[in-house]
């Protein structure tokens, strides 16, 4: 206790020192004059009784030295000194800390940035119980996506697991409407005991329970924490309150904990409902991308998870779930596969754990955030060694001072330390700054990630271990730059170095500084060529035709708003919109599309001209006439659909180039037919005729291969189609005073139709989007990787000159010009980037075969690119070089050599 | 160390704190030299007492909380700065002096044969 007090006490004392020694030096006075005045009382001249008290109070200064180093914690003083005067010495050298601090900033930044994305979406633990006995369950072909009927045998005969749980893969966006208004937010369908196998419970009220997962059950839903705060501000009278999802009402019977977002990384369901209540709500949201099918069907839109039985590994289970498997499967009736139409033969369920949850997101892009990883710690490291570097070099400017301080009885271990502090204070500005620069690099990698319009939603906030990594790394980058040179400076000669001031370069300095240039030199060509390769790609992309002309064109997706769906008018409510579109001041053209309820693959089989059957899949669209006109996609053969194309005329379709040349090879199809079976082993077949053949149109990525699609007319769906479905318009004037008017012409129809418009433009950006984000990260990275190569070249250029100053004396005292000294410095450096570029180039085709899946439509030797890339890194390295060349130029010979 | 008969010699390490308190409690509030001269006296010269560990010895024990400082006036009024004891300071003494006795007593038994033997 006492020590502690002590502590305490001396650790108040640490502050306030001068008034203490004030005191200290009034104290030692007046113990002096009590003194001496005792001994003139015992008889003594003023003189000799002085004399005698200096004498007997011994060293004063030493007395102090000892009683400062009790009083106070010596270690967090120099501490605090070593700071203080480390932040005078950056202050007084702006320029060094600047450059310094932002080449830190953006390498700390962009580590921690990219690590943190790493680690919430791969290695941290779900926030439920136990995450490691968390099993996924997956088909035999190892994706977790199964239909409806499976769940319920699988559910049923299962006793492998502690408990089984399924969720809609198809989380959507819910429009909710309470009091306060409406909010689009995501929301999952999740079975009964899907928060009790995850165990998790409510920070209110309950979690959903299996008596909630029942035909007939009341509607009751657990609202998300961030949605309880939002729209209830907290309040705990929510249970029980009716929340209108889609214009469905539901109970509010819980909320989830705050941490708590499911199992999927990468989304963040603000509101979860029974899968019961799917069935009987379900709303279709079909745009060209995304749809959520139905439960009854075959559509496989479940994902399965379970909790692991105490003391039941993952291979046991995975024994228990062979067993099972075909039990499960013989129950249930047997599905066509949707390419070939052959029966689908189900190989047994496999479990793994997913004790981190799992991510689509993820595994997609793991190559490309894994290799973001690597040349962020590349561009960290060689930031830190350009820093060394540039500390080396000051290092020698300031060894004079350390060799004063070495005489004046500092011991190297101290000095060491304030040079490491320096580099501390150096490293904590930058990773203070690095923090910002995280914040921002982890929103502009969520958005690369992204799909456009459903993006990646990830809880970023801080936990310790991302403290910690984000502490270590800065101390170790202060030791990676601040030991090497602290250690260097502090080893010199006391004698030599106060004597000369200067001294010879060393050979082992020149040959690591010109390693840390084709190092850097290396990288930075590297990642410009595949930046290069990168933003050609996309030039490419975008210059492609995609077989239809966006521009102009709006898509609007009409939709039942709420509880007014009305599936019987849907045919009638859609072909009125599309009239009153097409009367619409300002209207080129306007078409009508809907897409089949199945969502399969429709299987034609087709007499083939060799009188061969053939069973090939393809898109069912159901158009209106003038689709083709609207979007400007050429017919190449035969016509489009017309008004004569009704529900009593003959079936006709019109083909995709694509698929058209897989029915019937190279033979003009048109008058042709063929026969369409929607899939389903009793559906009927009935024979079509083909009358057109339109060019093949990409709506994903231009470089993907065209969809098959076989395109009926509207009037002929019949009841296979289901939603109002989407309207395209070709229009002159303004998007939004378009998309006003049509809003308007939709609800003169029916007021309880919304539409959602988008032009057709934003699927070709949003289908590069994934191109663009990655051109644009690479040329960021090789942009600042260029920079850090400019202040390496910097850096040691002018450590080479600041220490053969000397010998550039002498060379010019022999008769150098000022030409030949400027020549042999860039020479001997632009030597050393040259190197570095070769390097590079090596590099960069060992970059463009990682990246060979996204470089589309150049060559990965790309002529421009690698030109480009080379060009730059020549100038940069050219400017970086002259400045400092120049300046060892203009040395004075005389005063060079007579400053020895 | 020389230890040579006769010779004064320094106070050892860790009974500086005892004799700084015990004097205070003889004495009352002292200062720094006063506390010196006493202990000197005391031991009827034959201590020295070096201030060099004097004062670190004084913040010791008052970061420890056994004793307190403050600014006053001396006989002839001269500013000083005069130490006192606390309570704690007066508990600690107590419990130092009797570990002390006991020390003391043991050390005498150890010493008492020898001394009769020669």
């Amino acid at each position: 206790m006492r020590r502690l007090r002590a502590l305490f006490s001396r650790l108040g004392e640490v502050f306030g020192r001068q008034r203490r020694e004030r005191e200290l030096s009034a104290e030692m006075e007046s113990h002096l004059q009590l003194h001496i005045e005792d001994n003139i009382r015992a008889g003594m001249s003023p003189e000799r009784a002085r004399r005698e008290a200096i004498l007997k109070l011994g060293g004063i200064e030493q007395t102090k030295l000892s009683y400062r180093e009790r009083r106070g914690l010596p270690m967090l003083e120099t501490l605090l000194q070593d700071f203080r005067f480390a932040t005078r010495m950056l202050r007084k050298s702006p320029g060094f800390t600047a450059v310094a601090v932002v080449s830190l900033a953006l390498g700390i930044g962009a580590t921690i940035a990219i690590f943190s994305v790493i680690y919430v979406m791969a290695l941290r633990p779900l926030p439920v119980r136990h995450p490691d006995r968390l099993v996924e369950i997956a088909r035999g072909d190892g994706t977790n996506l199964h239909y409806y009927a499976e769940w319920k045998e699988f559910q049923n005969r299962q006793d492998i697991f502690s408990g089984v749980l399924a969720y809609n893969y198809f989380d959507g966006d819910f429009e909710i409407t309470n009091s306060r208004g409406k909010e689009e937010v995501s929301g999952l369908y999740v079975s009964g005991d899907y928060f009790p196998t995850l165990g998790v419970s409510a920070v209110l009220g309950r979690v959903l329970q299996s008596s909630d997962d029942q035909p007939g059950a009341p509607p009751a839903c657990v609202i998300g924490y961030r949605l309880w705060r939002r729209l209830y501000g907290q309040s705990r009278d929510v249970l029980g309150r009716a929340i209108r999802v889609n214009g469905n009402e539901f109970q509010i019977v819980g909320v989830a904990p705050p941490s708590f977002f499911g199992v999927d990384i990468g989304s963040m369901p603000e509101i979860f409902m029974p899968l019961e209540t799917e069935r009987t709500f379900r709303d279709y949201h079909i745009t060209y991308g995304r749809q959520s099918p139905s439960l009854d069907s075959h559509a496989t839109i479940l994902c399965f998870a379970g909790r692991l039985k105490p003391g039941v590994s993952v291979s046991q289970a995975n024994a228990g779930l062979r067993v099972l498997s075909p039990e499960i499967y013989r129950a249930l009736p047997p599905i066509r596969s949707e390419s070939s139409g052959r029966l689908v033969v189900h190989g047994a369920l496999v479990a793994r754990p997913i004790p981190n949850g799992t991510s689509d997101t993820w595994l997609q892009d793991m190559d490309v955030v894994l290799l973001l990883m690597a040349m962020a710690a590349i561009a960290l490291v060689i930031a830190c060694a350009n820093l060394g570097n540039l500390l080396l070099a000051r290092a020698a400017k300031r060894r004079s001072e350390i060799a004063t301080r070495l005489a004046l009885g500092a011991t190297r271990w101290r000095l060491v330390r304030q040079l490491l502090t320096e580099s501390a204070v150096l490293s904590a500005a930058g990773a203070a700054m690095g923090l910002l620069v995280a914040r921002w690099a982890t929103q502009a990698l969520l958005w690369a990630l992204s799909y456009p319009g459903d993006p990646i939603q990830l809880d970023l906030s801080w936990d310790a271990r991302l403290a910690v990594f984000a502490v270590s790394i800065t101390l170790a980058c202060a030791l990676l730059f601040g030991l090497a040179p602290a250690v260097e400076a502090t080893h010199i000669s006391v004698y030599s170095a106060m004597n000369n001031g200067v001294t010879t370069g060393k050979r082992r300095n020149r040959i690591t500084n010109s390693g840390l240039v084709v190092a850097q030199v290396a990288l930075s060509v590297a990642l410009l060529v595949s930046a290069g390769l990168l933003v050609r790609t996309l030039r490419a992309l975008l210059s492609q035709d995609p077989g239809y002309d966006p521009t102009g064109v709006l898509v609007a997706h009409a939709s039942w708003q709420g509880a007014g769906k009305n599936p019987q008018r849907e045919a009638i409510v859609g072909k009125e919109i599309l009239t009153e579109f097409r009367s619409l001041p300002g209207v080129v053209s306007a078409s009508w599309g809907r897409m089949s309820s199945k969502m399969t693959l429709s299987h034609l089989v087709v007499p083939a001209p060799s009188g061969v059957e053939r069973r090939i899949g393809s898109y069912l669209i159901f158009v209106s006439p003038d689709s083709f006109r609207t979007q400007r996609t050429p017919i190449l053969a035969g016509r489009e659909f017309n008004h004569w194309d009704t529900d009593l005329s003959l079936p006709v379709a019109i083909l995709s180039d694509d698929l058209a040349k897989a029915l019937f090879g190279g033979v003009n199809p048109v008058g042709l037919r063929f026969r369409e079976n929607d899939g389903d082993e009793n559906g009927q077949d009935y024979a079509v005729e083909v009358v057109g053949v339109a060019r093949d149109v990409q709506f994903r990525r231009p470089s993907d291969a065209p969809l098959p699609l076989l395109f009926r007319p509207v009037s002929q769906c019949g009841g296979s189609c289901s939603g109002i479905g989407d309207f395209e318009v070709r229009a002159a004037g303004a998007f939004a005073e378009t998309t006003k008017r049509l809003e308007n012409a939709a609800a003169r129809v029916d007021p309880r139709v919304v539409l959602k418009c988008n032009p057709l433009s934003d699927m070709v950006n949003n289908a590069v989007h994934r191109n663009r984000a990655m051109a644009l990260i690479a040329t960021t990275f090789g942009l600042f990787v260029g920079l850090l190569a400019m202040i390496g070249v910097y850096g040691v250029t002018s450590h080479a000159s600041a220490e053969r100053t000397r010998e550039i004396g002498i060379r010019m005292a022999l008769g150098a010009n000022r030409g030949d000294v400027f020549r042999m410095l860039l020479g001997e450096m632009m030597r050393a980037v040259c190197v570095g570029i070769a390097f590079g180039l090596g590099a960069a085709v060992l970059a463009a075969q990682m990246i060979r899946q996204t470089i589309w439509g150049v060559k990965p030797t790309d002529p421009l690119s690698l030109g480009f890339a080379i060009c730059l890194m020549l100038l940069i390295a050219g400017v970086a070089a002259f400045l400092p060349a120049r300046r060892a130029m203009r040395v004075d010979p005389m005063v060079a050599l007579r400053y020895e | 160390m020389g230890d040579k008969a006769g010779e004064k010699k320094d106070v050892w390490q860790g009974t500086l704190a005892l004799m700084v308190l015990k004097t205070l409690q003889a004495m009352g509030p002292l200062h720094g030299y006063g506390i010196a001269r006493r202990i000197e006296q005391t031991s009827g010269d034959r201590l020295i007492v070096n201030y060099g560990t004097l004062y670190p010895a004084l913040l010791k024990l008052e970061q420890e909380g056994y004793i307190s400082s403050e600014w006053g006036f001396s006989d002839n009024n001269r500013k000083a700065k005069y130490y006192k004891l606390t309570r704690a300071g007066r508990k600690q003494l107590n419990k130092e002096e009797r570990e002390w006795e006991q020390t003391t007593a043991i050390l005498a038994r150890f010493l008492a044969p020898g001394e009769e033997r020669s």
